[in-house]
């Protein structure tokens, strides 16, 4: 059967005094729909760098250098580029980590959530004002709050208004990248539960990345840990204690148990 | 964030304070006896006897303190004293002279301006592009360029050369176009590297990222999401460089013969005419604070962070 | 990469680098090369077009154009880098009482920077000169007294920089205070990138040395000086335009020999962008 997302061979490099160096160098992933794939490592190990190739907004100065990235058999990295920033919002989308950054300063959210559905949906601002309060319930914010500003709230509100605009744009190819980080214990259980509804529609497919194992857990059927520009270790999630070989995911694993509660996945 | 503005509103007494300060000092402190001058300017009688007597008349035998009081009470209700030269009044002369200055900054910055935010965004959209190359090799050679000397050239080009523009008008409005264009150049060149800087910064920010990945095009996302955010610092940039345009008219007006206050104030510095000169610092200092406070203003008015602790200063 | 191995590459080095030694020469050995007594006056070949006996012409009172320049030169560049010395001497004791003085004096000397440099410095120094009277030794004031504020900040980012070196906390336990820690410690520290910043600040001061001369406000007739020949051409645009050529082009071109190389080095130093993902 054809895969939904298929990357293979996945190079990405960035010009440095030193000349070309490969922060992702080799990475194989697949995905089905339906299917969630938990992408795991630390911060560098390349993990993030990989889904922004794969939506195509790959910080400047960086160079693909080999490989494919195929979607619903399409090769993106074969593809027009005008075309291929079409599939931005509609056939997939990216949540960033909850940070001050990832919404505009200036701009309240309740409008940054109306604006997707009128630019790229084609509805009223009417409309998608009063459908902008509903995607706030959703994610258990008071409606209220489409009136404030990224500044105003707190990392964990600021993560679910990130959910709001996935579940605004219900892309068949979500990911998530470290949607727990910053984030207290209740408040990362309140958001990796809000994506976990994502998953359950029919024919999206999700990639969450994280560093915490455990966060991964609670969503992904499926991990991939990624160590310096690598994929390591793949294998279902409930397999990969007994699976893994490398060295790294080990340690993530025993990292994971040592600060596991009792009622935890691992 | 709260108090942002209060916060710049309270430096605005001591910075008066300190440009008053300087004022005083450049009339009071020059080498030579003011009312010496003063009488010798106005060619009135120079006997020790009647020198006193003028001393008295105008404060001069008062204590430093005293006379920068009675100073201070003038100057403030723009009481600026009369013309060593032509015994007019300073305030009037400068006032008359300064619908010239200022159309001539503000035609400046608007050349400035026109040119620095398509030149600043498009060279950040492709770094190292050859606008972005083009741009930063001219930024060098328009800042080191005197712009006096280019305004001479230009003047000679197109008023002898090309006989296109008369020179020696002022009525037209196409006689602004040369001595805005010389006085915009330089300022422009520096600027459109700072636009370009600022732009480079914001698009690099996660919710740029996020809003090119919800579907937005390119013009969509910079209009909605970049041009707001990186204006409020350009903003301060931009009030700089107004000033910075005052005081290049200096030069400028000189060159044209553009019959503004900055040319005025050189004349005057030639004849030894203090008070003109200082009203016209006093004023340039006003026009100076007012640009800063409203660039603050509209600072407060682009970030919701400061906007927002002025409405709950406010209740 | 090494950063020396870069500079060979750097264009806008070699290009400023070849500017600057071309003018130093023409200051040095410029007395010697001249054509003319730059002061003497030939009645008859008033406003003298190019060649002969006069290689650039000659002005409106018969004087060599070429000799001018080049003694021109001499006063530009000796005026600025003295200039220069002063406000880096001003800027470095402000700058030195600002790093080394608290919290709470640090804060008072910044916002008096802050304060002069939002404020357009050709204004003040206007206003300086109409005070004291047009000369080139009140231009000089005038620049001196409206440019420290941009070396005192440069100082004191260098001091408190350097305040946190590790071997200037152990001098400082150890009991090095005051002038002793200044002199054995930070001045070596700061001085150098001090002085290289200063020197790139000299092109914008030749251009405002050349600017005011070309007001009538520094260097005073008939004291062969770049701005003030400029405004001396002016009045001679229709007749002989060949004379604002040679002057406007040794300001541009010394301003732009020091900017080059400002940026060149800046290009040099800064292996920071370039390093950045």
């Amino acid at each position: 059967m054809v895969k939904f997302l298929e990357v293979s061979g996945l190079r990405i490099g960035f010009k440095s005094p030193a000349g070309l160096v490969w922060p992702v160098d080799g990475v194989d992933l697949d995905l089905d729909r339906g299917g969630v794939l938990g992408l795991v490592g630390q911060s560098g190990s390349g993990k993030s760098l990989t889904a922004l190739a794969i939506m195509g907004l790959l910080p400047r100065g960086a160079v693909i250098g080999g490989g494919r990235i195929v979607l619903g058999g399409q090769d993106l990295l074969q593809m027009n580029p005008v075309r291929r920033r079409r599939l931005l919002g509609r056939v997939m989308f990216i949540t960033f980590q909850g940070s001050a950054s990832a919404l505009n300063p200036t701009m309240t959210v309740g409008r940054q959530l109306a604006e997707t559905l009128v630019l790229t949906r084609g509805l009223s601002w009417a409309k998608a004002r009063t459908r902008a309060q509903e995607l706030m319930e959703q994610v258990n914010l008071p409606p209220e709050l489409t009136e404030s500003y990224a500044f105003e709230l707190s990392g964990g509100m600021r993560q679910r208004v990130l959910v709001a605009l996935a579940l605004a744009l219900e892309p068949p190819l979500l990911m998530a990248d470290e949607p727990t980080t910053g984030l207290d214990m209740v408040t990362q259980r309140i958001v990796l539960d809000l994506l976990a509804k994502q998953k359950d529609r029919p024919g999206a497919a999700m990639i969450v990345i994280s560093h915490d194992l455990r966060a991964v857990g609670l969503l992904a059927d499926r991990v991939a840990v990624m160590h310096r520009g690598r994929v390591v270790d793949r294998a279902l999630f409930k397999e990969l204690p007994q699976k893994a070989v490398h060295p790294h995911t080990l340690e993530l694993i025993k990292a994971s148990r040592m600060l596991s509660l009792p009622e935890a996945v691992c | 964030m709260t108090g942002y503005l209060i916060r710049r509103l309270l430096w605005l007494p001591p910075t008066l304070f300190g440009l008053s300060l300087i004022c005083f000092a450049l009339l009071h402190l020059a080498p030579g006896d003011p009312g010496e001058l003063l009488l010798r300017q106005s060619g009135g009688p120079s006997s020790a006897e009647s020198a006193a007597q003028f001393k008295a008349e105008m404060g001069l035998d008062k204590s430093l303190l005293q006379r920068y009081r009675l100073w201070l009470g003038r100057a403030v209700r723009l009481d600026l004293g009369e013309s060593f030269t032509t015994g007019e009044p300073v305030r009037d002369q400068i006032l008359s002279r300064m619908p010239a200055t200022i159309k001539l900054a503000l035609t400046a910055f608007g050349l400035m301006l026109a040119a620095t935010i398509p030149i600043g965004l498009l060279s950040a959209l492709r770094p190292q592009g050859w606008l972005d190359q083009g741009s930063r090799l001219l930024a060098v050679v328009f800042a080191s360029l005197p712009n006096y000397w280019f305004g001479l050239l230009l003047m000679f080009l197109f008023a002898r050369y090309w006989q296109i523009f008369n020179i020696v008008g002022h009525d037209r409005p196409a006689d602004i176009i040369l001595p805005a264009l010389t006085l915009a150049l330089g300022m422009t060149a520096v600027q459109s590297r700072l636009a370009r800087e600022r732009f480079l910064a914001v698009l690099s920010e996660d919710y740029i990222r996020t809003a090119l990945a919800k579907g937005l095009n390119r013009r969509q996302v910079f209009i909605r999401h970049a041009l707001k955010n990186a204006l409020a610092p350009l903003l301060h940039l931009w009030g700089a460089s107004f000033g910075y345009l005052l005081g290049g008219s200096i030069l400028v007006e000189t060159v044209f013969a553009w019959p503004g206050a900055a040319r005025l104030a050189v004349d005057a510095v030639l004849n030894r005419d203090y008070p003109v000169v200082q009203g016209y610092v006093i004023l340039m200092a006003l026009i100076f604070v007012g640009v800063n406070l409203a660039v603050d203003l509209g600072h407060a008015l682009l970030d919701p962070r400061i906007r927002q602790s002025l409405v709950a200063g406010e209740k | 990469m090494s950063a020396v191995g870069s500079l060979g590459k750097n264009r806008s080095l070699t290009a400023g680098g070849a500017i600057l030694a071309l003018l130093v020469l023409a200051a040095l050995v410029g007395p010697v090369l001249a054509p003319h007594d730059p002061l003497r006056i030939d009645p008859l070949h008033r406003l003298a077009g190019p060649g002969g006996e006069y290689p650039l012409g000659t002005d409106h009172l018969g004087r060599c154009v070429c000799s001018r320049l080049l003694f021109g030169a001499r006063i530009s560049l000796s005026a600025s880098l003295a200039v220069s010395l002063a406000i880096l001497v001003l800027g470095l004791a402000v700058g030195f009482v600002a790093g080394l003085g608290g919290p709470r004096t640090d804060l008072i000397v910044m916002r008096l920077v802050d304060i002069k440099l939002a404020f357009p410095s050709l204004i003040l120094t206007l206003a300086v000169i109409g005070a004291l009277g047009p000369s080139l030794f009140s231009a000089s004031l005038g620049i001196v007294l409206n440019w420290w504020p941009v070396y005192a900040r440069m100082v004191r980012g260098l001091v408190l920089a350097a305040k946190e070196k590790e071997y200037v906390l152990a001098a400082r336990v150890t009991g090095s205070r005051g002038l002793k820690l200044v002199r054995g410690h930070l001045l070596p520290q700061v001085l150098p990138p001090a002085l290289l910043l200063a020197s790139l600040e000299t092109g914008s001061l030749i251009l405002v040395f050349a600017g005011l001369g070309f007001l009538g406000l520094g260097v005073q007739a008939p004291t062969p000086e770049w701005g003030t020949m400029l405004s001396e051409a002016r009045n001679y645009i229709y007749t002989a335009p060949h004379l604002l050529l040679a002057p406007g082009a040794a300001i541009f071109l010394a301003v732009l020999g020091f900017n080059l190389l400002g940026e060149g080095l800046r290009e040099a130093l800064n292996l920071k962008e370039a390093g950045k993902w």
